[in-house]
């Protein structure tokens, strides 16, 4: 069962300069003091979260809203683990499954088979808990003797296929994505569409960044709006975009 | 059930403390499935489409030892058959040494797009530098096998030392991958600051010469953490006894390095996702 609760949470990130990186004018700085001050003393940081507070419950499924640059791969990112919150109360019960970038880790001179591995491993899984999937991923990808090769002579979107298939294999109870994972062609895509329904179902909490109003509506039962990194508002996207919105949205 | 909490306690010397020593300890022993994995990745993308692959290796180590130690025997005024097995030895230690610690200034920075997308204990990444760089010194064993041969070594226990030898190294390495790797991560001119410090301590350390011809400045070699290095490894493989202080001086070595690791990840380990971009 997944569980999320955020309170305040903030995340800044440090932009350096060239200058700032640089070992040389950190020591130059402490030992001149002033004059360097300006250049080395003075870090600019970006408020890319800004004291997010909301709590998840199993069944819940929220969608990020915002304009570019709101702050909603950010907070994916903080929930899956990667960034720790610079000050806030953040707690996640259960296993993550991130779905931000699926063809991370992919090499592309191994064959299908082996960036099954590969990505299976890197999603967490055990080679033994691959081992058991590998046949049902590669019928999956309907890729055939094509896993045997190396993927470099993959199309991209045969490529994707891939990546898919391994990725939506974890079982986990908290999904976090990057808008609705849609890949290959149109009988492929409802395969797809199908699969990552699946396993959201099977999850306890999904928490996705989208900008198209039918999929929150569709997918979704809570709307984090944010602006600037902070929630602006909440609301039940089934209410907000009934049937007849939804139409105007999609033409 | 994986459990995350960051809140104002987790933010502690003492809770991060805590997550240093956990990140190590799992990077390091519940995370072997995923280290090797990229680490034999790593070989296989380096020499893909090659026949002999990272056999290469070893040729070039072949060569370059067989050469030099043809002329450099004469340079130095030694035997043949006792300088090339020196040299030979020294040399693959130090490829071995040398390339962690280059590479460790890169663990984190080349790990980028899983370290932003993905939590795994740091340690992992580091992990799998010392592997990648440990299966190649594998490939390097044959000459040293052909060496403990030649020189017609059969000492069990100083050969049994070598194993630990290369444990200790590997250890030593993973400190340093952390310590090199966060300081990297944060500032850049660390990297090629390394790397001219490498490159002239392959000068100033006994590989191609012998320590014992030094009298005034033999200090320098003492105190040359190299040196004792790749002493641990050398004078057992040639049958030349285990080298107690050098023995001592590796693993007080690499007590300092553990002490250092821990705190700079105490320090810094929550930083590096954002220093990372």
């Amino acid at each position: 069962m997944g569980y999320i609760k955020a309170q305040d949470v903030t995340v800044e990130f440090p932009v350096f300069s060239n200058a700032h990186r640089s070992l040389k004018n950190t020591i130059l700085h402490a030992s001149t003091g002033g004059r360097l001050a300006r250049s080395a003393g003075k870090q600019l940081l970006v408020r890319a979260v800004d004291n997010i507070s909301f709590e998840a419950t199993p069944g819940d499924r929220i969608g990020l809203l915002g304009h570019n640059g709101s702050g909603k791969t950010t907070l994916l990112r903080v929930l899956a683990g990667a960034y720790e919150p610079v000050s806030g109360y953040l707690e996640t019960k259960g296993r993550v499954a991130s779905l931000l970038a699926i063809t991370m880790g992919m090499d592309q001179d191994a064959t299908g088979y082996e960036n099954i591995f590969l990505r299976g491993v890197m999603m967490g899984m055990s080679p033994q808990e691959i081992r058991t999937k590998v046949d049902e991923i590669a019928e999956f990808t309907e890729l055939g003797e094509y896993l045997e090769m190396p993927i470099r002579t993959y199309s991209s979107g045969m490529h994707l296929r891939l990546a898919f298939a391994v990725s939506t294999s974890v079982e986990a109870d908290i999904v976090i994505m990057d808008e609705w994972l849609s890949v290959g062609d149109d009988t492929f895509k409802e395969k797809a569409a199908v699969r990552l329904n699946q396993m959201v179902e099977n999850a306890s909490i999904l928490v996705m960044a989208t900008h198209s109003k039918e999929l929150l509506a569709r997918v979704c039962n809570r709307v984090l709006h944010l602006e600037h990194g902070s929630v602006i508002e909440e609301f039940d996207p089934r209410q907000r975009y009934s049937p007849e919105q939804q139409k105007v949205v999609n033409l | 059930m994986e459990t995350l909490v960051y809140s104002e306690e987790s933010r502690t010397v003492g809770s991060r403390f805590h997550e240093a020593v956990k990140d190590i300890v799992e990077g390091v022993l519940y995370r072997g499935n995923l280290w090797s994995a990229l680490a034999q990745q790593d070989i296989k993308q380096r020499y893909r489409r090659s026949v002999l692959g990272p056999f290469w290796l070893t040729i070039t180590s072949a060569i370059f030892v067989s050469a030099l130690g043809f002329l450099y025997s004469e340079l130095f005024k030694q035997s043949l058959t006792d300088y090339v097995p020196y040299i030979a030895v020294g040399y693959i230690v130090w490829s071995f040494v040398s390339s962690i610690v280059l590479e460790a200034c890169n663990v984190f920075i080349s790990a980028e797009n899983m370290i932003k997308q993905v939590r795994q204990p740091f340690t992992t990444y580091v992990c799998r530098m010392v592997f990648r760089n440990l299966i190649i010194f594998a490939h390097n064993a044959i000459i040293l096998l052909v060496v403990i041969v030649t020189v017609g070594n059969d000492d069990v226990l100083q050969l049994l030392s070598l194993l630990p030898a290369i444990l200790l190294l590997s250890i030593l390495g993973v400190f340093l991958g952390i310590i090199f790797g966060v300081m990297c991560v944060r500032f850049r001119d660390i990297i090629p600051m390394v790397g001219s410090v490498v490159q002239v301590t392959f000068f100033l350390t006994p590989i191609f010469w012998r320590a014992d011809i030094l009298t005034d400045r033999a200090w320098m070699v003492e105190i040359n953490p190299a040196h004792h290095l790749i002493d641990i490894v050398r004078s057992p493989a040639l049958g030349e006894g285990i080298p107690v202080d050098s023995w001592l001086f590796a693993l007080g070595l690499t007590g300092i390095m553990t002490v250092l690791a821990i705190l700079i990840y105490t320090l810094f380990r929550h930083r590096i996702a954002y220093w990372v971009g």
